[in-house]
Protein backbone atom coordinates (compact mmCIF):
# COMPACT_ATOMS: atom_id res chain seq x y z
CA UNK A 1 0.00 0.00 0.00
CA UNK A 2 2.55 2.04 1.00
CA UNK A 3 4.62 1.47 -1.78
CA UNK A 4 2.24 2.04 -4.57
CA UNK A 5 1.55 5.68 -2.74
CA UNK A 6 5.55 5.77 -3.24
CA UNK A 7 5.38 5.19 -6.82
CA UNK A 8 2.45 7.27 -7.50
CA UNK A 9 4.55 10.42 -6.02
CA UNK A 10 7.32 9.57 -7.87
CA UNK A 11 5.63 9.08 -10.76
CA UNK A 12 4.65 12.76 -10.70
CA UNK A 13 7.60 13.92 -10.09
CA UNK A 14 8.78 12.39 -13.25
CA UNK A 15 6.02 14.16 -15.83
CA UNK A 16 7.00 17.44 -13.89
CA UNK A 17 10.64 16.61 -15.01
CA UNK A 18 9.86 15.49 -18.58
CA UNK A 19 8.62 18.44 -20.23
CA UNK A 20 5.77 18.07 -23.19
CA UNK A 21 8.14 19.10 -25.62
CA UNK A 22 10.54 16.29 -24.65
CA UNK A 23 7.30 14.03 -24.31
CA UNK A 24 6.77 15.04 -28.23
CA UNK A 25 9.80 14.27 -29.30
CA UNK A 26 9.92 10.72 -28.13
CA UNK A 27 6.91 10.49 -29.61
CA UNK A 28 7.98 11.57 -32.94
CA UNK A 29 10.45 9.84 -32.44
CA UNK A 30 8.50 6.65 -31.71
CA UNK A 31 6.05 7.71 -34.61
CA UNK A 32 9.17 7.31 -37.11
CA UNK A 33 10.59 4.58 -36.04
CA UNK A 34 6.77 2.47 -36.31
CA UNK A 35 6.46 4.23 -39.31
CA UNK A 36 9.89 2.88 -40.97
CA UNK A 37 8.77 -0.53 -39.48
CA UNK A 38 5.97 -0.62 -41.58
CA UNK A 39 7.16 0.69 -44.60
CA UNK A 40 9.64 -2.69 -44.46
CA UNK A 41 6.60 -4.63 -43.58
CA UNK A 42 5.22 -3.86 -46.79
CA UNK A 43 7.77 -4.28 -49.46
CA UNK A 44 8.32 -7.60 -47.71
CA UNK A 45 4.89 -8.57 -48.12
CA UNK A 46 4.51 -7.35 -51.33
CA UNK A 47 7.90 -9.32 -52.37
CA UNK A 48 6.36 -12.21 -50.91
CA UNK A 49 2.92 -11.63 -53.03
CA UNK A 50 5.45 -11.46 -56.57
CA UNK A 51 7.29 -14.63 -55.55
CA UNK A 52 3.30 -16.23 -54.79
CA UNK A 53 2.46 -15.34 -58.13
CA UNK A 54 6.02 -16.15 -59.82
CA UNK A 55 7.22 -19.57 -58.51
CA UNK A 56 3.88 -21.40 -58.96
CA UNK A 57 4.07 -20.27 -62.54
CA UNK A 58 7.51 -21.17 -62.95
CA UNK A 59 7.35 -24.71 -61.50
CA UNK A 60 3.71 -25.14 -63.23
CA UNK A 61 5.54 -24.68 -66.74
CA UNK A 62 8.75 -26.95 -65.38
CA UNK A 63 6.36 -30.16 -64.61
CA UNK A 64 4.21 -29.57 -67.70
CA UNK A 65 0.98 -28.06 -65.69
CA UNK A 66 1.31 -24.80 -67.74
CA UNK A 67 1.55 -24.82 -71.28
CA UNK A 68 4.29 -22.18 -72.05
CA UNK A 69 2.78 -22.01 -75.74
CA UNK A 70 0.19 -19.80 -74.11
CA UNK A 71 1.48 -18.75 -71.26
CA UNK A 72 5.36 -18.47 -71.36
CA UNK A 73 7.11 -18.53 -68.14
CA UNK A 74 8.77 -15.88 -66.07
CA UNK A 75 12.35 -16.69 -66.46
CA UNK A 76 11.72 -16.89 -70.17
CA UNK A 77 9.91 -13.29 -69.89
CA UNK A 78 12.86 -12.77 -68.02
CA UNK A 79 15.75 -13.57 -70.59
CA UNK A 80 14.05 -12.00 -73.27
CA UNK A 81 14.34 -8.63 -71.45
CA UNK A 82 17.77 -9.09 -70.93
CA UNK A 83 18.46 -10.14 -74.51
CA UNK A 84 16.38 -7.08 -75.62
CA UNK A 85 16.81 -4.77 -73.57
CA UNK A 86 20.71 -5.52 -73.33
CA UNK A 87 21.19 -4.29 -76.78
CA UNK A 88 18.60 -5.96 -78.61
CA UNK A 89 16.39 -4.90 -81.24
CA UNK A 90 13.49 -3.50 -79.47
CA UNK A 91 14.77 0.05 -78.39
CA UNK A 92 13.73 1.69 -82.19
CA UNK A 93 10.46 0.46 -81.20
CA UNK A 94 10.39 1.96 -77.78
CA UNK A 95 11.70 5.35 -79.08
CA UNK A 96 8.66 5.29 -81.63
CA UNK A 97 5.71 4.67 -79.54
CA UNK A 98 7.25 6.90 -76.74
CA UNK A 99 7.70 9.46 -79.42
CA UNK A 100 4.27 9.11 -80.66
CA UNK A 101 2.68 8.77 -76.97
CA UNK A 102 4.54 12.29 -76.00
CA UNK A 103 3.56 13.93 -79.33
CA UNK A 104 0.00 13.18 -79.42
CA UNK A 105 -0.22 14.14 -75.59
CA UNK A 106 1.45 17.40 -75.63
CA UNK A 107 -0.62 17.85 -78.92
CA UNK A 108 -4.03 16.99 -77.45
CA UNK A 109 -3.40 18.48 -74.10
CA UNK A 110 -2.42 21.73 -75.86
CA UNK A 111 -5.31 21.54 -77.97
CA UNK A 112 -7.87 20.40 -75.33
CA UNK A 113 -7.36 23.24 -72.46
CA UNK A 114 -6.95 25.95 -75.31
CA UNK A 115 -10.83 24.52 -76.21
CA UNK A 116 -11.80 24.34 -73.14
CA UNK A 117 -10.61 27.61 -72.23
CA UNK A 118 -12.02 29.24 -74.77
CA UNK A 119 -15.48 27.36 -74.80
CA UNK A 120 -15.46 28.68 -71.14
CA UNK A 121 -14.73 32.57 -72.10
CA UNK A 122 -16.78 32.46 -74.87
CA UNK A 123 -20.22 30.59 -74.20
CA UNK A 124 -21.63 31.24 -77.93
CA UNK A 125 -18.40 29.23 -79.17
CA UNK A 126 -19.56 26.45 -76.00
CA UNK A 127 -22.52 26.29 -77.76
CA UNK A 128 -22.34 26.37 -80.96
CA UNK A 129 -19.92 23.82 -80.93
CA UNK A 130 -21.65 21.50 -78.39
CA UNK A 131 -23.20 18.95 -80.43
CA UNK A 132 -20.36 18.39 -82.12
CA UNK A 133 -17.88 17.46 -79.61
CA UNK A 134 -20.63 15.37 -77.92
CA UNK A 135 -21.01 13.43 -80.88
CA UNK A 136 -17.36 13.03 -81.37
CA UNK A 137 -16.76 12.26 -77.66
CA UNK A 138 -18.97 9.61 -77.23
CA UNK A 139 -17.36 7.74 -80.33
CA UNK A 140 -15.31 4.91 -79.98
CA UNK A 141 -12.43 6.85 -80.86
CA UNK A 142 -10.69 3.58 -82.31
CA UNK A 143 -13.09 3.18 -84.61
CA UNK A 144 -11.38 6.36 -86.23
CA UNK A 145 -7.86 4.16 -86.76
CA UNK A 146 -8.12 3.13 -90.15
CA UNK A 147 -9.00 6.50 -91.39
CA UNK A 148 -6.52 7.77 -89.87
CA UNK A 149 -4.18 5.89 -91.74
CA UNK A 150 -5.34 6.46 -94.59
CA UNK A 151 -5.09 10.37 -93.98
CA UNK A 152 -2.16 10.29 -92.27
CA UNK A 153 -0.19 7.02 -93.44
CA UNK A 154 0.97 4.22 -91.60
CA UNK A 155 3.61 5.71 -90.12
CA UNK A 156 4.00 7.97 -86.59
CA UNK A 157 1.04 10.77 -88.20
CA UNK A 158 -2.04 7.82 -87.50
CA UNK A 159 -1.06 6.80 -84.26
CA UNK A 160 -0.25 10.73 -83.03
CA UNK A 161 -3.83 11.32 -84.40
CA UNK A 162 -5.51 8.80 -82.89
CA UNK A 163 -3.70 9.92 -79.44
CA UNK A 164 -4.29 13.62 -80.03
CA UNK A 165 -8.18 13.07 -80.67
CA UNK A 166 -8.45 11.34 -77.46
CA UNK A 167 -6.40 13.21 -75.08
CA UNK A 168 -8.31 16.39 -76.69
CA UNK A 169 -11.21 15.38 -75.01
CA UNK A 170 -10.17 14.27 -71.84
CA UNK A 171 -7.93 18.14 -71.27
CA UNK A 172 -10.64 20.29 -72.70
CA UNK A 173 -13.50 18.40 -70.24
CA UNK A 174 -11.30 18.42 -67.05
CA UNK A 175 -10.19 22.11 -68.29
CA UNK A 176 -14.05 23.46 -68.35
CA UNK A 177 -14.90 21.14 -65.00
CA UNK A 178 -11.70 23.34 -63.11
CA UNK A 179 -13.16 26.53 -64.24
CA UNK A 180 -17.15 25.78 -63.64
CA UNK A 181 -16.13 24.32 -60.23
CA UNK A 182 -14.50 27.59 -59.28
CA UNK A 183 -15.43 29.20 -56.14
CA UNK A 184 -17.82 31.99 -57.35
CA UNK A 185 -16.43 34.08 -54.09
CA UNK A 186 -13.06 34.31 -55.46
CA UNK A 187 -14.10 36.00 -58.65
CA UNK A 188 -16.08 38.17 -56.85
CA UNK A 189 -13.57 39.03 -54.76
CA UNK A 190 -11.15 40.16 -57.31
CA UNK A 191 -13.67 42.00 -58.94
CA UNK A 192 -14.07 44.32 -56.19
CA UNK A 193 -9.91 44.27 -55.87
CA UNK A 194 -10.77 46.00 -59.47
CA UNK A 195 -9.42 43.32 -61.75
CA UNK A 196 -10.44 43.28 -65.71
CA UNK A 197 -12.06 40.24 -67.77
CA UNK A 198 -7.90 39.64 -68.53
CA UNK A 199 -6.67 39.66 -65.58
CA UNK A 200 -9.51 37.48 -63.90
CA UNK A 201 -8.76 34.90 -66.37
CA UNK A 202 -4.74 34.64 -65.62
CA UNK A 203 -5.12 35.43 -62.31
CA UNK A 204 -8.22 33.50 -61.24
CA UNK A 205 -9.31 30.95 -63.69
CA UNK A 206 -6.40 29.49 -64.76
CA UNK A 207 -4.60 28.81 -61.79
CA UNK A 208 -7.50 28.01 -60.64
CA UNK A 209 -7.98 25.16 -63.12
CA UNK A 210 -4.72 23.85 -62.69
CA UNK A 211 -5.47 20.91 -60.58
CA UNK A 212 -8.62 20.05 -62.46
CA UNK A 213 -5.95 20.28 -65.44
CA UNK A 214 -3.39 17.80 -63.49
CA UNK A 215 -5.89 15.29 -63.18
CA UNK A 216 -7.05 15.14 -66.63
CA UNK A 217 -3.06 15.32 -67.58
CA UNK A 218 -2.66 12.04 -65.33
CA UNK A 219 -5.67 10.25 -67.21
CA UNK A 220 -4.41 11.78 -70.41
CA UNK A 221 -0.72 10.59 -70.76
CA UNK A 222 -2.45 6.76 -69.67
CA UNK A 223 -4.58 7.19 -72.71
CA UNK A 224 -1.79 8.94 -74.98
CA UNK A 225 0.13 5.41 -74.54
CA UNK A 226 -3.02 3.18 -75.06
CA UNK A 227 -3.79 4.93 -78.41
CA UNK A 228 -0.44 4.67 -80.37
CA UNK A 229 -0.04 1.05 -79.13
CA UNK A 230 -3.60 0.27 -80.31
CA UNK A 231 -3.21 2.24 -83.70
CA UNK A 232 0.01 0.66 -83.85
CA UNK A 233 -1.75 -3.04 -83.49
CA UNK A 234 -4.21 -2.24 -85.97
CA UNK A 235 -1.66 -0.83 -89.04
CA UNK A 236 2.25 -0.23 -87.98
CA UNK A 237 5.58 -1.50 -89.07
CA UNK A 238 7.17 0.30 -85.81
CA UNK A 239 6.09 0.45 -82.41
CA UNK A 240 5.36 -1.45 -79.21
CA UNK A 241 2.25 -2.48 -80.29
CA UNK A 242 3.30 -3.55 -83.72
CA UNK A 243 5.77 -6.30 -81.27
CA UNK A 244 2.84 -7.60 -79.74
CA UNK A 245 0.91 -8.47 -82.62
CA UNK A 246 3.82 -9.79 -84.32
CA UNK A 247 4.66 -11.71 -80.92
CA UNK A 248 1.21 -12.89 -80.80
CA UNK A 249 0.15 -14.08 -84.42
CA UNK A 250 4.16 -15.80 -83.88
CA UNK A 251 3.16 -17.62 -80.55
CA UNK A 252 6.03 -15.66 -78.90
CA UNK A 253 4.52 -15.32 -75.32
CA UNK A 254 7.92 -14.11 -73.34
CA UNK A 255 8.07 -11.74 -76.19
CA UNK A 256 4.93 -10.62 -76.03
CA UNK A 257 4.46 -10.64 -72.04
CA UNK A 258 8.13 -8.91 -72.18
CA UNK A 259 6.82 -6.07 -74.39
CA UNK A 260 4.06 -5.01 -72.55
CA UNK A 261 6.10 -5.31 -68.66
CA UNK A 262 8.23 -2.50 -70.90
CA UNK A 263 5.10 -0.52 -72.12
CA UNK A 264 3.88 -0.65 -68.24
CA UNK A 265 7.17 0.71 -67.51
CA UNK A 266 6.92 3.71 -70.11
CA UNK A 267 3.20 3.99 -68.54
CA UNK A 268 4.79 4.37 -64.82
CA UNK A 269 7.47 6.60 -65.78
CA UNK A 270 5.01 9.16 -67.49
CA UNK A 271 3.09 8.80 -64.55
CA UNK A 272 5.74 9.76 -62.55
CA UNK A 273 6.63 12.97 -64.49
CA UNK A 274 2.97 14.24 -64.37
CA UNK A 275 2.42 13.93 -60.60
CA UNK A 276 5.96 15.48 -59.62
CA UNK A 277 4.97 18.14 -62.15
CA UNK A 278 1.64 18.23 -59.99
CA UNK A 279 3.59 18.75 -56.71
CA UNK A 280 6.15 21.35 -57.58
CA UNK A 281 3.29 23.16 -59.04
CA UNK A 282 0.74 22.47 -55.92
CA UNK A 283 3.00 22.78 -53.27
CA UNK A 284 0.42 25.76 -52.14
CA UNK A 285 -2.07 22.49 -51.11
CA UNK A 286 0.12 20.08 -50.59
CA UNK A 287 1.67 21.65 -47.03
CA UNK A 288 0.22 19.47 -44.98
CA UNK A 289 2.12 16.25 -46.22
CA UNK A 290 5.58 17.79 -44.74
CA UNK B 1 -25.40 66.65 -37.78
CA UNK B 2 -22.63 66.07 -39.52
CA UNK B 3 -19.23 66.70 -38.75
CA UNK B 4 -18.97 67.86 -42.47
CA UNK B 5 -21.35 70.77 -42.65
CA UNK B 6 -20.10 71.93 -38.91
CA UNK B 7 -16.21 72.84 -39.48
CA UNK B 8 -16.10 73.79 -43.26
CA UNK B 9 -17.19 76.69 -44.81
CA UNK B 10 -19.87 77.09 -47.56
CA UNK B 11 -17.33 77.08 -50.19
CA UNK B 12 -15.36 73.88 -48.89
CA UNK B 13 -18.79 72.17 -48.19
CA UNK B 14 -19.89 72.61 -52.17
CA UNK B 15 -16.27 71.45 -53.18
CA UNK B 16 -16.84 68.13 -50.66
CA UNK B 17 -20.37 67.80 -52.51
CA UNK B 18 -19.50 67.22 -55.57
CA UNK B 19 -16.58 64.95 -54.63
CA UNK B 20 -19.33 63.46 -52.15
CA UNK B 21 -18.49 60.07 -50.31
CA UNK B 22 -21.65 57.68 -51.36
CA UNK B 23 -24.54 59.05 -52.91
CA UNK B 24 -27.83 56.67 -52.70
CA UNK B 25 -30.94 57.83 -54.48
CA UNK B 26 -34.40 56.07 -55.00
CA UNK B 27 -32.63 53.22 -54.89
CA UNK B 28 -35.36 49.87 -56.01
CA UNK B 29 -34.54 46.18 -56.66
CA UNK B 30 -36.02 43.08 -57.69
CA UNK B 31 -34.61 39.53 -58.11
CA UNK B 32 -36.24 37.27 -60.65
CA UNK B 33 -38.32 34.35 -58.39
CA UNK B 34 -37.84 31.07 -59.99
CA UNK B 35 -41.80 31.02 -60.96
CA UNK B 36 -41.12 34.04 -63.26
CA UNK B 37 -42.08 36.40 -60.63
CA UNK B 38 -40.48 39.19 -59.30
CA UNK B 39 -39.09 39.84 -55.62
CA UNK B 40 -38.82 43.19 -54.04
CA UNK B 41 -35.77 43.20 -52.20
CA UNK B 42 -35.36 47.38 -52.01
CA UNK B 43 -37.86 49.93 -51.99
CA UNK B 44 -37.15 53.43 -52.36
CA UNK B 45 -33.97 53.41 -50.65
CA UNK B 46 -31.79 56.66 -50.37
CA UNK B 47 -29.37 57.99 -48.18
CA UNK B 48 -25.92 59.96 -48.30
CA UNK B 49 -22.65 58.90 -46.74
CA UNK B 50 -20.48 61.95 -46.67
CA UNK B 51 -16.99 61.94 -47.29
CA UNK B 52 -14.94 60.52 -44.13
CA UNK B 53 -18.05 59.09 -42.27
CA UNK B 54 -18.25 55.56 -40.79
CA UNK B 55 -21.77 54.29 -41.78
CA UNK B 56 -22.93 50.81 -40.29
CA UNK B 57 -26.07 49.71 -41.85
CA UNK B 58 -28.19 46.96 -39.47
CA UNK B 59 -31.30 45.44 -40.70
CA UNK B 60 -32.65 41.70 -40.71
CA UNK B 61 -31.22 38.94 -43.06
CA UNK B 62 -32.39 39.69 -46.26
CA UNK B 63 -33.32 42.55 -46.17
CA UNK B 64 -31.06 43.87 -48.97
CA UNK B 65 -27.76 45.20 -47.15
CA UNK B 66 -25.26 43.05 -49.29
CA UNK B 67 -27.03 44.58 -52.57
CA UNK B 68 -26.85 47.65 -51.58
CA UNK B 69 -22.86 46.70 -51.11
CA UNK B 70 -23.09 45.14 -54.23
CA UNK B 71 -24.26 48.20 -56.25
CA UNK B 72 -22.06 50.36 -54.67
CA UNK B 73 -18.84 48.20 -55.52
CA UNK B 74 -20.07 48.16 -59.19
CA UNK B 75 -20.99 44.16 -59.55
CA UNK B 76 -24.69 44.50 -59.83
CA UNK B 77 -26.67 46.89 -61.81
CA UNK B 78 -30.11 48.44 -59.93
CA UNK B 79 -33.48 48.19 -61.40
CA UNK B 80 -34.07 51.77 -60.59
CA UNK B 81 -32.44 54.62 -58.87
CA UNK B 82 -28.34 55.32 -59.22
CA UNK B 83 -25.15 54.60 -57.10
CA UNK B 84 -22.91 57.45 -56.95
CA UNK B 85 -18.88 57.07 -55.13
CA UNK B 86 -16.93 60.47 -55.21
CA UNK B 87 -19.76 61.61 -57.33
CA UNK B 88 -19.13 59.32 -60.07
CA UNK B 89 -22.00 57.01 -60.93
CA UNK B 90 -21.24 53.47 -60.61
CA UNK B 91 -21.41 50.90 -63.18
CA UNK B 92 -18.71 48.70 -62.61
CA UNK B 93 -15.81 48.24 -60.15
CA UNK B 94 -14.25 51.46 -59.11
CA UNK B 95 -10.74 51.68 -58.56
CA UNK B 96 -11.33 53.39 -55.75
CA UNK B 97 -13.48 51.09 -53.60
CA UNK B 98 -12.45 48.66 -51.90
CA UNK B 99 -15.00 45.63 -51.04
CA UNK B 100 -14.52 43.56 -47.98
CA UNK B 101 -16.61 40.72 -47.10
CA UNK B 102 -17.08 37.84 -44.79
CA UNK B 103 -15.20 35.52 -46.19
CA UNK B 104 -11.74 36.54 -47.27
CA UNK B 105 -11.75 35.36 -50.68
CA UNK B 106 -8.01 34.49 -50.42
CA UNK B 107 -6.57 33.01 -53.67
CA UNK B 108 -5.27 29.92 -52.21
CA UNK B 109 -2.31 29.22 -54.81
CA UNK B 110 -0.96 32.77 -53.50
CA UNK B 111 1.64 33.16 -50.21
CA UNK B 112 -0.32 35.96 -47.99
CA UNK B 113 1.99 38.23 -49.56
CA UNK B 114 0.71 38.20 -52.82
CA UNK B 115 -2.81 37.70 -52.24
CA UNK B 116 -1.81 41.25 -50.35
CA UNK B 117 -0.50 42.38 -53.53
CA UNK B 118 -3.24 41.26 -55.97
CA UNK B 119 -5.21 44.37 -55.97
CA UNK B 120 -1.95 46.59 -56.93
CA UNK B 121 -0.79 44.26 -59.96
CA UNK B 122 -4.43 44.99 -61.32
CA UNK B 123 -3.75 48.78 -61.13
CA UNK B 124 -0.24 48.09 -62.89
CA UNK B 125 1.90 48.82 -59.84
CA UNK B 126 5.42 47.91 -60.54
CA UNK B 127 6.85 45.08 -58.72
CA UNK B 128 9.47 46.74 -56.15
CA UNK B 129 6.29 49.15 -55.12
CA UNK B 130 4.07 46.47 -54.84
CA UNK B 131 6.09 44.00 -52.93
CA UNK B 132 6.85 47.69 -49.79
CA UNK B 133 3.44 48.25 -49.67
CA UNK B 134 1.99 44.52 -49.23
CA UNK B 135 5.21 44.14 -46.82
CA UNK B 136 3.96 47.38 -45.02
CA UNK B 137 0.05 46.63 -44.96
CA UNK B 138 1.36 43.24 -43.40
CA UNK B 139 3.07 44.67 -40.28
CA UNK B 140 -0.30 47.39 -39.83
CA UNK B 141 -2.21 44.44 -39.68
CA UNK B 142 0.17 42.56 -37.37
CA UNK B 143 1.26 39.69 -39.50
CA UNK B 144 5.00 40.79 -40.24
CA UNK B 145 6.80 37.36 -40.95
CA UNK B 146 3.82 35.31 -42.67
CA UNK B 147 4.21 36.92 -45.72
CA UNK B 148 5.15 33.66 -47.10
CA UNK B 149 2.79 31.02 -45.84
CA UNK B 150 -0.46 30.35 -48.13
CA UNK B 151 -3.72 30.23 -46.72
CA UNK B 152 -4.61 27.21 -45.69
CA UNK B 153 -1.60 27.65 -43.10
CA UNK B 154 -2.85 30.19 -41.56
CA UNK B 155 -6.05 30.71 -38.97
CA UNK B 156 -8.96 32.23 -39.77
CA UNK B 157 -8.38 35.26 -37.93
CA UNK B 158 -5.19 35.81 -40.01
CA UNK B 159 -6.64 35.32 -42.96
CA UNK B 160 -9.25 37.91 -42.35
CA UNK B 161 -6.05 40.25 -41.63
CA UNK B 162 -4.53 39.79 -44.65
CA UNK B 163 -8.08 40.26 -46.61
CA UNK B 164 -8.14 43.65 -44.01
CA UNK B 165 -4.65 44.17 -45.91
CA UNK B 166 -5.48 43.35 -49.24
CA UNK B 167 -8.11 45.67 -49.33
CA UNK B 168 -6.51 48.55 -47.29
CA UNK B 169 -3.32 48.19 -49.65
CA UNK B 170 -4.91 49.80 -53.05
CA UNK B 171 -5.36 52.85 -50.42
CA UNK B 172 -8.96 52.99 -51.48
CA UNK B 173 -10.84 56.14 -51.01
CA UNK B 174 -14.19 54.66 -50.02
CA UNK B 175 -14.67 50.82 -48.19
CA UNK B 176 -17.71 48.65 -48.47
CA UNK B 177 -17.48 46.25 -45.95
CA UNK B 178 -20.51 43.16 -45.68
CA UNK B 179 -19.96 41.55 -42.53
CA UNK B 180 -16.26 41.54 -42.27
CA UNK B 181 -15.42 40.59 -38.78
CA UNK B 182 -18.44 37.70 -38.86
CA UNK B 183 -16.81 34.59 -39.09
CA UNK B 184 -14.05 35.38 -36.38
CA UNK B 185 -14.35 34.27 -32.57
CA UNK B 186 -15.62 36.90 -29.67
CA UNK B 187 -11.92 38.30 -29.06
CA UNK B 188 -10.37 37.97 -32.59
CA UNK B 189 -13.15 39.93 -33.31
CA UNK B 190 -12.54 42.72 -30.94
CA UNK B 191 -9.13 42.98 -31.44
CA UNK B 192 -9.41 43.24 -35.35
CA UNK B 193 -12.42 45.95 -34.82
CA UNK B 194 -9.92 48.01 -32.59
CA UNK B 195 -7.32 47.19 -35.10
CA UNK B 196 -9.39 48.44 -37.80
CA UNK B 197 -10.51 51.58 -35.93
CA UNK B 198 -7.01 52.69 -35.11
CA UNK B 199 -5.56 52.46 -39.32
CA UNK B 200 -9.33 54.52 -39.95
CA UNK B 201 -9.01 57.11 -38.00
CA UNK B 202 -5.65 57.59 -38.63
CA UNK B 203 -6.97 58.50 -42.45
CA UNK B 204 -10.78 58.96 -42.19
CA UNK B 205 -11.86 57.24 -45.56
CA UNK B 206 -15.85 56.75 -46.26
CA UNK B 207 -16.97 53.79 -45.21
CA UNK B 208 -20.05 51.78 -45.22
CA UNK B 209 -20.08 48.90 -43.31
CA UNK B 210 -23.23 46.04 -43.06
CA UNK B 211 -23.23 44.25 -40.32
CA UNK B 212 -25.33 42.25 -37.41
CA UNK B 213 -23.60 42.64 -35.03
CA UNK B 214 -25.14 45.78 -33.05
CA UNK B 215 -22.01 46.27 -30.42
CA UNK B 216 -20.30 46.56 -33.62
CA UNK B 217 -22.27 49.03 -35.42
CA UNK B 218 -22.09 51.96 -32.19
CA UNK B 219 -18.79 51.02 -30.97
CA UNK B 220 -17.35 51.48 -34.53
CA UNK B 221 -19.62 53.69 -36.66
CA UNK B 222 -20.54 57.54 -36.46
CA UNK B 223 -23.58 56.68 -37.51
CA UNK B 224 -26.11 53.66 -37.80
CA UNK B 225 -29.00 52.84 -40.78
CA UNK B 226 -31.63 50.59 -39.60
CA UNK B 227 -33.25 48.82 -42.51
CA UNK B 228 -36.83 47.17 -42.12
CA UNK B 229 -37.31 43.88 -43.27
CA UNK B 230 -37.77 42.63 -47.10
CA UNK B 231 -37.80 45.28 -48.62
CA UNK B 232 -35.73 47.42 -47.22
CA UNK B 233 -36.66 50.73 -46.83
CA UNK B 234 -34.29 53.24 -44.40
CA UNK B 235 -36.09 52.61 -40.82
CA UNK B 236 -34.08 55.06 -38.68
CA UNK B 237 -31.03 57.13 -38.56
CA UNK B 238 -29.06 57.33 -35.66
CA UNK B 239 -26.10 59.25 -34.92
CA UNK B 240 -23.55 57.78 -33.00
CA UNK B 241 -21.77 60.84 -31.21
CA UNK B 242 -19.46 58.85 -29.13
CA UNK B 243 -15.91 60.54 -28.72
CA UNK B 244 -12.73 59.00 -31.11
CA UNK B 245 -10.56 57.77 -30.80
CA UNK B 246 -12.79 54.70 -29.74
CA UNK B 247 -11.59 50.84 -28.46
CA UNK B 248 -14.47 48.25 -28.70
CA UNK B 249 -12.75 46.22 -25.84
CA UNK B 250 -12.99 49.62 -23.94
CA UNK B 251 -16.15 51.09 -24.95
CA UNK B 252 -18.17 48.34 -23.72
CA UNK B 253 -18.94 49.30 -20.51
CA UNK B 254 -19.63 53.38 -21.24
CA UNK B 255 -22.73 54.43 -20.41
CA UNK B 256 -23.95 56.53 -23.19
CA UNK B 257 -22.47 53.47 -25.79
CA UNK B 258 -25.17 51.20 -24.13
CA UNK B 259 -27.54 54.00 -24.34
CA UNK B 260 -27.21 54.54 -27.86
CA UNK B 261 -26.84 50.59 -28.25
CA UNK B 262 -30.02 50.31 -26.50
CA UNK B 263 -31.57 52.28 -28.84
CA UNK B 264 -30.22 51.21 -32.00
CA UNK B 265 -31.40 47.77 -30.41
CA UNK B 266 -34.91 48.93 -30.20
CA UNK B 267 -34.99 50.37 -33.60
CA UNK B 268 -34.23 47.68 -34.97
CA UNK B 269 -37.26 45.82 -32.94
CA UNK B 270 -39.12 48.19 -34.36
CA UNK B 271 -37.93 47.89 -38.20
CA UNK B 272 -38.62 44.19 -37.86
CA UNK B 273 -42.16 43.96 -36.23
CA UNK B 274 -43.49 46.45 -39.04
CA UNK B 275 -42.35 44.50 -41.76
CA UNK B 276 -45.28 42.26 -43.73
N1 LIG C 1 -28.80 36.72 -56.87
C1 LIG C 1 -30.00 36.71 -56.27
N2 LIG C 1 -31.05 36.11 -56.87
C2 LIG C 1 -32.26 36.10 -56.28
N3 LIG C 1 -32.54 36.65 -55.11
C3 LIG C 1 -31.54 37.26 -54.46
C4 LIG C 1 -30.22 37.32 -55.01
N4 LIG C 1 -29.43 38.00 -54.13
C5 LIG C 1 -30.22 38.33 -53.10
N5 LIG C 1 -31.49 37.90 -53.30
C6 LIG C 1 -32.62 38.12 -52.40
O1 LIG C 1 -32.67 39.50 -52.10
C7 LIG C 1 -32.91 39.71 -50.74
C8 LIG C 1 -31.83 40.58 -50.17
O2 LIG C 1 -30.61 39.89 -50.21
P1 LIG C 1 -29.31 40.44 -49.51
O3 LIG C 1 -28.22 39.46 -49.75
O4 LIG C 1 -29.06 41.82 -49.96
O5 LIG C 1 -29.73 40.44 -47.99
P2 LIG C 1 -28.90 40.86 -46.70
O6 LIG C 1 -29.60 42.00 -46.08
O7 LIG C 1 -27.47 41.06 -47.06
O8 LIG C 1 -29.05 39.60 -45.80
P3 LIG C 1 -28.03 38.96 -44.76
O9 LIG C 1 -28.04 39.85 -43.58
O10 LIG C 1 -28.60 37.63 -44.45
O11 LIG C 1 -26.70 38.90 -45.43
C9 LIG C 1 -32.96 38.36 -50.08
O12 LIG C 1 -34.28 38.05 -49.81
C10 LIG C 1 -32.41 37.40 -51.10
O13 LIG C 1 -33.14 36.21 -51.08
MG1 LIG D 1 -25.69 40.01 -46.62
Amino acid sequence: MSMAMDMTVSNNRDTGVVSVKDKLAQQITRERSTRRRRTINVAIMRFALLAALLVPWQLGVEYGLINPLFFSSPLAIFNFLVRELGGGTIWPHVLVTVREALLGFLIGAAAGVAAGILRMQFPLFGDVTNPFLTILNVLPRVALAPMFVLWFGIGEGSKIALSVSLVFFILMLSTEAGIKSLDRELIVTQRALGATRTQLFWKVMLPGAVPAMFSGMRLGVVYSLLAVVVGEMIASQMGLGQRIAFYAASFQGDGLLGTILILAAIGLLFNVVVVNAEAKLMHWRLHDDD
Amino acid sequence: MTRLASEKTAAADAATRTTAGICIDSLGHAFPTKDGGAMLALDNVSFEVPNGQFLAVVGASGCGKTTILNMAAGLIRPVSGSVKVGGEEVVKPLRDTGYMFARDGLLPWRSALKNVEVGLEHRGVPKEQRRTRALHMLDVVGLSGFGDSYPAQLSQGMRQRVAIARTLAINPGTLLMDEPFAALDAQTKIALQGEFLKIWEKDRKTVMFVTHDLAEAVSMADRVLVLTSRPGRIHADITIDLPRPRDPGEIRFDKHYLHLLDGVWQSLKEAEARAG
